[in-house]
């Protein structure tokens, strides 16, 4: 047993847009969030407390963004949750009645209504509805790192033109991190890895030591970076960046080279809620009739083919294990071939978004899960490290600065500015001025005019996620995304109106604090600059 | 990439010992400067300048202005090779701009942008390293502007401009800086501790990044919605999904 010769840093990007629509009881895009909670949270913690309770250390990084804490702390989700898992198991046992004489098909349905009660299990009396307590106590405990990320996922490249409104991005997520984990977040996950040189500053006010970039946001970094992205640079500020690793992410990421494209594994585009006769359907997809998910597929991926072969949890599971396995040898080659070229430990750092475990990728969790375990027991080259654990290792390296990038498509800003989401920039920078002018017209403000001050920063920053641009682009939920954007900048204008003509409405301003009620201690003074 | 992905994927599918199937992707030379090529970034001409009316987009309650009443206009960065401008005019054009356009006024002057390279320079509307003007439609409000040159400093005049090249200023923008598209010339290095107690020595061997994790790169940025990386990686998937 020698000493290991480098490190790899898993980390998990989790991120939901906030949506939360009291106004409706059976909201679509909320379902985006039940859907998470039982394909990939719960599996996650699921993982974690399996490997703690086997006696594996283990250490992984994680960020939450605050519109996801928000939401999954949220008591009117929470209820709604509760009533979807409820009637996603009423719909499994359904099921397993339904395919009684249909063997294979039986298997499934059994295995999804068991996955079904686990998750009800697990988030109603495990964690008494608050699964953001699942994670840190995993935190407490020496297992996780978990970082935050800009308050609503704002991509701060754009936002330039108003240093104000990055800087209330970066301090209102710390602030909010620091409230929800009990403790400051050591790093920093800038929303589709969008960096724009000098934001670290930002960074390094609120106390964050480090946050990552996508491979060539440091390969193209100047002066050259000495070790690639297999060791942090500093910026002057003194901020780290590190840098992801391309191989190791193509290898998870890339549906066809990749392994989440295995064709014994789960078919995510066969659901039975698209597939199976309507009338038998109907109560379980959405009120209005239209057929969406519902978390039951039965296929594999089988191939190119849409003649679809019946999934096999054994055998996916098997293959789960197996590309684990694979995994491990070619990060073992990977770091042994760097310690032979390089003067200190090098660190593979690989990021995903967490949404890919469980939801995207059904087999996920359980990948992760040999993985870690397949880390511990089976080899002695590397280890599982968090960024923040490498920089108390490595406290001197080398003064570079990074390049504005992203992870998004072609690696700059074009993902969130190009045809069909750039008119949105005119609003959201006015806004973010007249936020600032308001700031600074009525700082420390007291009574009605102080709330309605926090509800135009609230509303800002919703109107500034990322979210919304980029469903723009990739033409899912074009109209949600484009009401969302319209609805928080008019909210934003009517308060802003009102607090300048000082005739704020009570009534009115109740009504909108109860719909978009994130950030409930939100201090607006931030956007004076001070 | 050669098919090294393929070749652990065949492997796999027969269920071979893992390190059979091996192959390290981790070179070990020097990194070349790399500088991707605006032409494979973005094919064709300018991407979008038609005009986009609010009217076009989908709208239930709530409606947003054309404008806001001000003039100005702003730079925004694409890529190394891309900037965007918006930009305003207020109907109230300042008197002093109609005195500058002369008895023929707004009717011989056309709208235009005068885009400045201001790299490392204090820009004091005369003194950039080199600008260009593009006509705009009497009716755009925004355009994408091909700046060729990375990593340097861009700042535009929105204004009017005349058939013998007078140009009256409107409005100047803000100053962006595109970002590199490859690989640093500058290979100084210096090192920081961040208890600021010693300093390391700069190392003269190279980083272990290579032409090839380079071109890996290149090849991710120029590839098109095809691809089969982050093209129809599972990010891609919400495309055909309601997921994000």
């Amino acid at each position: 047993m020698g000493e290991e010769k480098g490190y790899l840093a898993l980390i998990l990007h989790a991120h939901l847009p906030y949506i939360r629509h009291p106004e409706h009881p059976d909201f679509f895009e909320e379902t985006w969030l039940y859907e998470a909670i039982t394909e990939t949270y719960v599996p996650l913690v699921k993982v974690f407390n399996s490997l703690v309770n086997d006696g594996i250390k283990f250490r992984i990084t994680m960020s939450f963004t605050p519109p996801l804490i928000s939401m999954l702390r949220d008591s009117l989700l929470k209820e709604r949750y509760l009533r979807h898992i409820e009637r996603l198991i009423k719909l499994a046992e359904q099921e397993t009645e339904r395919t009684r004489s249909l063997p294979e098909f039986n298997e499934n349905a059994k295995m999804y209504l068991e996955k079904f009660r686990e998750a009800k299990r697990v988030f109603r009396d495990e964690y008494k509805c608050n699964l953001i307590a699942a994670f840190s106590s995993l935190q407490d405990k020496g297992y996780l790192e978990i970082i935050t990320s800009p308050a609503t996922h704002g991509y701060l490249p754009l936002m330039e033109i108003s240093p104000v409104a990055v800087k209330a991005q970066v301090k209102i997520a710390a602030d909010y991190h620091k409230q929800v984990f009990h403790r400051k977040s050591r790093g920093f996950w800038f929303a589709e890895c969008g960096f724009n040189p000098g934001d670290d500053k930002l960074l390094k006010q609120e106390g964050m030591r480090y946050f990552i970039l996508d491979a060539h946001g440091v390969l193209f970094a100047s002066p050259q970076p000495r070790y690639g992205v297999f060791a942090p640079i500093y910026c002057e500020s003194g901020v780290a960046a590190f840098g992801r690793d391309i191989e190791s992410s193509k290898q998870v990421w890339s549906a066809r080279e990749g392994y989440p494209g295995d064709y014994d594994y789960r078919e995510f585009y066969r659901d039975i809620g698209y597939d199976l006769d309507y009338n038998y359907i109907k109560p379980y997809i959405h009120s209005s009739g239209i057929r969406t998910g519902t978390g039951i597929k039965y296929y594999r991926i089988t191939g190119k083919t849409h003649d679809k072969q019946i999934y096999n949890r054994d055998r996916a599971l098997r293959k789960a294990k197996i590309h684990a396995g694979n995994f491990m040898f070619n990060r073992e080659k990977q770091i042994e071939y760097l310690a032979s070229v390089m003067d200190r430990k090098p660190i593979v750092v690989a990021p995903y978004d967490a949404e890919l475990f469980g939801h995207w990728w059904f087999e996920g969790p359980e990948w992760l899960n040999y993985l870690i375990r397949k880390v511990t027991h089976d080899q002695n080259v590397f280890k599982l490290i968090t960024p923040g654990d490498y920089l108390d290792i490595y406290q001197s390296n080398q003064v570079s600065t990074p390049s504005l990038s992203s992870w998004g498509y072609k690696g700059y800003n074009e993902v969130w500015l190009e045809g069909s989401n750039d008119w949105i920039y005119r609003h959201l920078h006015k806004a973010a001025k007249r936020m600032e002018e308001l700031a600074k017209a009525y700082p420390n403000s007291e009574g009605i005019r102080r709330r309605a001050l926090n509800q135009a920063a609230r509303e800002l920053l919703l109107a500034q996620s990322s979210d919304w641009a980029f469903i723009m682009k990739t033409k899912t939920v074009v109209p949600y995304a484009v009401r969302r954007t319209k609805e928080h900048i008019s909210r934003f204008t009517e308060l802003y109106e009102d607090i300048r003509n000082e005739s704020i409405n009570e009534a009115r301003l109740s009504e909108i604090e109860y719909r978009n009620n994130i950030f409930p201690e939100i201090d607006y003074n931030v956007y004076t600059g001070a | 990439m050669r098919n090294s992905k393929n070749m652990i994927k065949d492997s796999l599918d027969r269920q071979i010992d893992p390190s059979e199937a091996v192959e390290i992707h981790v070179p070990d030379v020097i990194p070349e400067i790399q500088i991707i090529e605006p032409h494979e970034l973005h094919v064709g001409k300018n991407p979008d300048y038609r005009r986009k009316t609010q009217r076009d987009i989908w709208d239930s309650q709530y409606r947003l202005p054309d404008t806001y009443g001000s003039t100005e206009i702003v730079l925004m960065v694409r890529d190394p090779y891309w900037v965007y401008a918006y930009w305003e005019i207020a109907d109230d054009i300042p008197r002093a701009v109609t005195a500058a356009l002369g008895p023929e006024g707004l009717r011989t002057f056309r709208k235009a942008l005068r885009v400045h390279d201001v790299t490392d320079i204090e820009f004091d509307g005369s003194n950039s390293h080199k600008y260009i003007s593009i006509d705009v439609h009497d009716n755009a409000d925004n355009w994408y502007i091909n700046v060729e040159r990375p990593n340097r400093s861009y700042c535009a005049e929105l204004g009017f401009i005349n058939k013998e090249g007078a140009f009256v200023c409107l409005s100047k923008s803000n100053t962006v800086r595109t970002p590199r598209a490859g690989v640093s010339e500058i290979v100084d290095t210096e090192w920081m501790t961040i208890s600021e107690i010693e300093k390391y020595c700069p190392f003269h061997s190279g980083a272990p990044a290579s032409p090839e994790i380079i071109s890996q790169i290149a090849e991710r940025m120029h590839l098109d919605a095809g691809s089969e990386f982050m093209g129809k990686g599972p990010k891609q998937n919400r495309r055909a999904n309601p997921y994000k």
